[in-house]
């Protein structure tokens, strides 16, 4: 029978050793929490650039460029991706949807944009920056002749919605400004026209046919939903399937990007964390027996005056219970104060060259494009569970363990052994 | 509690032939003695003669190596740790030089301690803690932790903690010897009253003649053998 005034008397009359007990709960808590929802926002972070136009894997393929950069153009990192290639890429398994798109660059006399081709209704892609149109309207599926302009290029063009912009020699007129900047940087482009268009300008472009045979209904850029467990068996698929030029991203080549050294801090952060956590571990686990050991005179007490093995371990297990849920709670608190600070730490996650392809030629064509990412912390259930039970089943084995051991020896063998 | 105590028997504590080795030294070799049902015995000899194992074997606190030992008419070599500490929380108290109290516990929380695991009233057993600590004397120390008690009221606390559960047999291990020879008389009034008045066999181990005295009847003990 667990004695209440009994089990108070210690938390509160033993206050070092309490303090030390409580503490190193909740220092152990603390890491673990933090440990878990840092891992848990680096991976979300990965996931960002691609999960801004809501996909998780991109297709793209390498292929030449023209000799004379005259007219639409397709950038050598993104070459003509068939539409069977496409369906056979729809077929695989896990596969949610597909969104295509084709992006060119159109050279005139005295200018350059870059243009991307979309569908208004995709699930993914292009098609997503609807939740950023600045001003106007969004394309939409009914829509012919008519473009959405990035909002800075535009500024910098002269351009206002309602007037005519001239794409591979075409006419189209201004429905909406947008900010691409807030939502990707894969696939931005100066200015967006629906897909069909887009496709009928590259296909009968002079500077695609040198060097591509570009189809009616081919894409140069692929946006794919597919389930998350299965991405990168996914990647590895269409890679296998569409031969060594094709270049397909997940959220892990933007963990590749990020550089050897990053991994390799990351890594050795991850190892410093386990064995903070470990130790800690231990140290519950020595402390507890410790709790044990210096109470042995007690303990010896206890048995004199009739307390059963029973009577003393529930005693001491309640207690060193008390300890662990006192300690569990402020290594909560503490872990959640530690996690909102961590949460306003951003990270820049380097955006390829090949996904937003730009002109070397042209003033900052060879500058490295980042997406920022602030680290969002998302504590779960599982989180919960986990921190509360580690050291709660380390603990409370530790002291049954101990106060068995010492509650089977001799009354007076365990005043001797005091 | 009181429901569970055998029907008390003339005869106290018997041991037989009790031997007690460590490795190759032996404490305690081929021990006999009875004390009778109230009898005030004491346990003499020079120190490192055995006699502090010896009360621990006969107080059920160790196992003897050979023998036999019974307290109440009940054997007890045979029964598990478990079953000694049932045997103490209903028949038997013990007095230790060192008081043994938990820091923690205030003087009457001290004395009520033996009866934590029992399952009684909390009032009743405040009640049976503050009567004892009247009686010796420290009502007015009831809330006092024993780090704010002096030497004497620490054993005085200690002798209650070892009478709350009402017990047959009283086992004092040194009660006076941490304790100035005013106190060390106190206690040891204290003692004797309850052996007198209360009818508790007493069974204290010391090397104070003067306490011998006292005692019905004395037993010797050197180099682990008893002679009466």
């Amino acid at each position: 029978m667990i004695n209440t005034k009994y089990l108070i008397n210690e938390l509160t009359g033993r206050g070092r050793r309490s303090a030390i007990n409580i503490g190193l709960v909740a220092f152990v808590t603390c890491v673990l929490v933090c440990i878990t929802l840092l891992t848990g926002a680096l991976e979300r972070a990965f996931h960002a650039p691609l999960s801004d136009i809501g996909a998780n894997i991109t297709v793209q393929k390498a292929g030449d460029v023209p000799e004379q950069m005259a007219g639409p153009v397709l950038p050598c990192s993104v070459a003509p991706i068939s539409a069977e290639q496409s369906v056979v890429i729809a077929s695989l398994p896990g596969i949610q949807s597909i969104s295509r798109a084709v992006l060119f660059w159109d050279f005139s006399d005295d200018a350059f944009q870059i243009v991307v081709g979309m569908q208004a209704n995709d699930p993914a892609g292009p098609a997503l920056l609807r939740t950023a149109i600045t001003a106007g309207r969004m394309l939409s599926p009914e829509d012919t002749s008519m473009a959405l302009a990035e909002t800075v290029w535009a500024q910098q063009a002269k351009l206002h919605i309602g007037e005519q912009v001239q794409i591979g020699g075409f006419p189209f007129t201004i429905v909406g400004l947008v900010d691409a900047s807030q939502i990707s940087r894969i696939g931005t482009a100066n200015l967006y026209i629906p897909l069909a268009q887009a496709q009928k300008i590259v296909a009968a472009a002079p500077g695609v046919a040198e060097v591509h045979f570009f189809g009616a209904e081919d894409s140069n850029l692929l946006f794919i939903k597919a389930d998350r467990d299965k991405t990168e068996e996914i990647a590895a698929t269409i890679k296998a399937l569409l031969g060594e030029k094709i270049s397909v991203s997940t959220p892990n080549s933007f963990k590749k990007l990020l550089g050897s050294l990053f991994t390799l801090t990351q890594r050795f952060s991850g190892i410093i964390s386990g064995m903070v956590f470990l130790l800690a571990l231990l140290l519950i686990v020595r402390n507890s027996a410790a709790a044990i050991r210096e109470r042995t005179k007690e303990i010896g007490t206890m048995k004199a005056v009739g307390w059963t093995g029973a009577d003393i371990r529930g005693q001491l297990l309640a207690e060193n219970f008390l300890y662990i849920v006192l300690g569990t709670v402020l290594g909560l608190i503490l872990g959640g104060i530690a996690a909102w600070g961590l949460s306003h730490i951003t990270i820049a996650i380097p955006i390829p060259w090949d996904m937003a392809p730009k002109p070397h030629f042209l003033p900052g064509g060879e500058e490295q494009l980042f997406r920022q990412v602030r680290l969002q912390m998302e504590p779960g259930l599982q989180l919960l569970i986990l921190t509360c039970m580690a050291p709660l089943l380390l603990g409370l084995t530790t002291v049954w363990t101990a106060s068995r051991a010492i509650t089977k020896l001799q009354t007076s063998e365990v005043f001797r052994y005091e | 509690m009181n429901k569970n105590k055998k029907i008390l028997t003339k005869q106290s504590i018997t041991v037989q032939n009790v031997s007690k080795h460590f490795d190759t030294v032996s404490p305690v070799k081929n021990v006999s003695f009875t004390v009778e049902q109230g009898e005030f015995i004491t346990l003499l000899g020079p120190s490192g003669s055995g006699k502090s194992t010896l009360l621990g074997l006969v107080a059920g606190l160790e196992k003897p190596s050979e023998g036999s030992i019974s307290l109440q008419s009940q054997e007890i070599t045979g029964l598990s740790e478990d079953n000694l500490a049932l045997l103490r929380r209903n028949s038997v108290g013990f007095v230790f030089q060192a008081f043994h109290l938990i820091p923690t516990l205030t003087a009457l929380e001290n004395v009520s301690f033996p009866l934590y695991p029992v399952k009684m009233d909390i009032k009743e057993r405040q009640q049976r803690a503050a009567t004892l600590l009247g009686k010796i004397g420290l009502a007015d120390r009831a809330d006092h932790l024993p780090t704010h008690l002096s030497g004497g009221e620490r054993q005085r606390v200690a002798i209650a903690r070892a009478l709350v559960n009402e017990p047959q047999i009283l086992f004092c291990d040194e009660p006076t010897g941490n304790l100035d020879s005013k106190t060390g008389k106190e206690i040891l009034d204290l003692l004797t009253s309850l052996n007198r008045e209360q009818g508790v066999t007493l069974f204290i181990v010391t090397h104070d003649q003067e306490i011998a005295k006292l005692s019905n009847r004395s037993l010797f003990m050197q180099d682990g053998e008893v002679t009466q």
